[in-house]
């Protein structure tokens, strides 16, 4: 696939040419701390590309915060459900190699043994422009080797001098730079993808071993006090869980219309964090604790989902700790655990 | 034989109340599911005979303490609307006087005349089926729980805090613009609508059964506030403390 050169006209050019076949997304600057959203572009002029994170990841473009799976007419004769699929082609422009990996990562969750239809329906339809980013101080994507991706995007840009780098991914990606004002790359600026990539490793937020190790160290650290430490301050409400781009659990709702007419069937975020999570019918909570809760949720990601899908469900985005308020970080609990391992201080079996 | 339903009011503005009667695309829809058997806002008649009755406003007079058990009675369901109903929400806050300072403040030398004692929520005098908090309460959640009950689903309220429905409606955190916050200690059910129109969440749902309220007085100092606001911040709609009843 091919390497090009797009300069900032080039960037309007083609995002109005991805205007004309789809809604494109694009990080929007945000009012306040430094904040980004993803956003429908109106002006590409307003998109931001030179930005850290986004408040939610682009998971929402593919499942959203709260969506209808089956529709049903109530009253005389059979119950008649519909399934509701609601699908528009879509570029998401502006996409970090974390959230790159984020999307990969539910594509593998989504598709596994049952398929789901309407995640898979709006990711079929959906064309991803990616392009490379600077760490803050709370990204740690070096630790989880989500610094740079080499699959999942169309195009994706890195930050030349005022200008993009634009690699090509896929056939799409192709077709989406005919007619667009590009040039060929120097060998200087081809090299400038490898010099920023090196730059961008060099994190002081990162864990003190490779991730590939960290089934093996939590193996055993379910008794750990480590979790009560950083559960002390937990208010349990989530923002972790709903600001991950890995985080993919619902809650589904049938809601019946006041007149009775019809009812649909809905599913909405959730996530472990929250105290009824984890409550069943006869009112017994499997995770009443709140170091319980953050304990199931970082064996999850570095644990039970890695040992089943061989990656771990954490793309190092940050987007957790960064919007907690009361700044629970998994680098600081990772660590505390190796820690722990090393002083011999494991349980085994729990 | 549709559910007889009444609409009571005690202390409070009877705004609750007026929620419901300002439910106008969907009030035709509620009474084919419910009859209103009595409700002084909205209709003349009256009944003793009531199958749910919904309670706006706290309980601040002895003749509200006498009028409640009677509904009690009355009533199969009682069912609290509204913060001041709820957990005795704003009105709670002149607990915290002598009852004659209280009159005195508000209606002068004349003010030893009215009956009045501490605010407290419908719960605190007699036994709920169920209760709506918010001030005023939360349209949508009214009218599910009406379907609810019609139908012999046992309603429920969300038990966990505003930060859901803020990352939901895809917010930026208002901490981060500067604003102070009770989010993270209020129960959801209100869509994050404060925070949705550029506002901050003043905990008017009342907590969520399980607050983490020691994190949160260290998150609003942290963002400047001393600790006297930071309790102003925590008893603006949550300071009914029962040991001051």
């Amino acid at each position: 696939m091919s390497v090009r050169v797009i300069d900032q006209a080039g960037i309007r050019q083609l995002v109005e040419k991805l205007q004309q076949e789809a809604k494109v997304v694009a990080p929007h600057r945000r009012e306040g701390r430094d904040q980004w959203a993803f956003q429908e572009v109106t002006d590409p002029d307003l998109i931001t590309l030179e930005y850290t994170t986004t408040t939610l990841p682009p998971k929402q473009f593919a499942w959203p915060p709260r969506e209808t799976l089956i529709r049903a007419r109530l009253g005389e004769g059979p119950v008649q459900a519909e399934p509701v699929v609601e699908v528009e082609p879509l570029v998401l422009f502006g996409v970090h190699p974390c959230d790159i990996y984020g999307l990969q990562s539910l594509d593998i969750a989504y598709c596994h043994e049952h398929v789901d239809p309407n995640y898979v329906a709006r990711r079929q339809q959906m064309r991803i422009v990616g392009v490379d980013c600077v760490p803050d101080e709370w990204c740690f994507c070096a630790s989880m080797g989500t610094a740079s991706v080499d699959s999942g995007y169309d195009l994706f840009l890195t930050p030349l001098d005022g200008e993009y780098l634009v690699e090509v991914g896929t056939e799409a990606g192709e077709a989406m730079l005919e007619g667009i004002t590009t040039r060929e790359p120097t060998a200087a600026e081809i090299k400038e993808v490898k010099r920023r990539l090196a730059k961008k490793l060099d994190q002081d937020h990162k864990i003190h071993t490779d991730y590939h190790n960290l089934p093996l160290r939590f193996a055993g650290a379910a008794n750990s006090p480590v979790w009560e430490k950083h559960a002390e301050r937990c208010y349990s409400c989530g923002t972790c869980v709903l600001t991950c781009p890995l985080c993919m659990c619902f809650d589904v709702l049938d809601e019946i219309k006041l007149d009775l007419s019809e009812t649909r069937r809905d599913r909405v975020w959730d996530g472990c964090m929250l105290e009824p999570f984890a409550e069943v019918a006869s009112g017994e909570n499997f995770r009443e604790e709140r170091f319980q809760r953050l304990r199931h949720r970082h064996f999850r990601k570095y644990a039970y989902l890695f040992t089943k899908f061989g990656r771990p469900y954490c793309c190092g985005c940050g987007r957790c700790v960064r919007q907690c308020l009361v700044h629970i970080d998994p680098v600081e609990i990772i660590n505390d655990l190796l820690e722990e391992h090393e002083k011999g201080g494991v349980t085994h079996g729990a | 034989m549709k559910p007889r339903v009444a609409v009571f009011s005690f202390t409070c503005c009877e705004g609750c109340s007026l929620t419901i009667l300002e439910c106008e695309n969907e009030l035709l829809d509620i009474v084919n599911l419910v009859q209103f058997v009595r409700w002084r806002e909205a209709m003349t008649e009256t009944s003793d005979d009531i199958d749910i009755a919904f309670v706006d406003g706290s309980i601040s007079t002895h003749s509200d303490v006498r009028k409640i058990k009677q509904i009690r009675e009355m009533a199969k369901l009682v069912i609290p609307i509204g913060a001041c109903a709820y957990n005795a929400g704003l009105n709670a806050l002149k607990n915290r006087y002598g009852m004659g300072e209280v009159k005195e403040m508000v209606y002068g030398p004349d003010g030893a005349q009215f009956d009045t004692i501490p605010a407290r929520p419908v719960s605190a005098v007699v036994p709920v089926d169920f209760a709506l908090p918010q001030c005023p309460i939360d349209r949508e959640e009214f009218l599910r729980t009406v379907r609810d009950l019609v139908l012999g689903r046992t309603p429920r309220l969300p038990d966990y805090p505003l930060c859901v429905e803020c990352k939901r409606a895809g917010n930026d955190c208002v901490f981060w613009k500067g604003m102070k916050c009770m989010g993270p200690v209020t129960r959801a059910g209100c869509g994050a609508i404060c925070p949705s129109n550029g506002d901050y969440c003043e905990g008017c749902r009342g907590f969520v059964d399980h607050p983490n309220e020691q994190a949160h007085q260290e998150t609003l100092k942290e963002h400047g506030l001393t600790v006297q606001e930071v309790m102003n911040y925590f008893n603006l709609f949550n300071s009914y403390d029962e040991s001051q009843i």
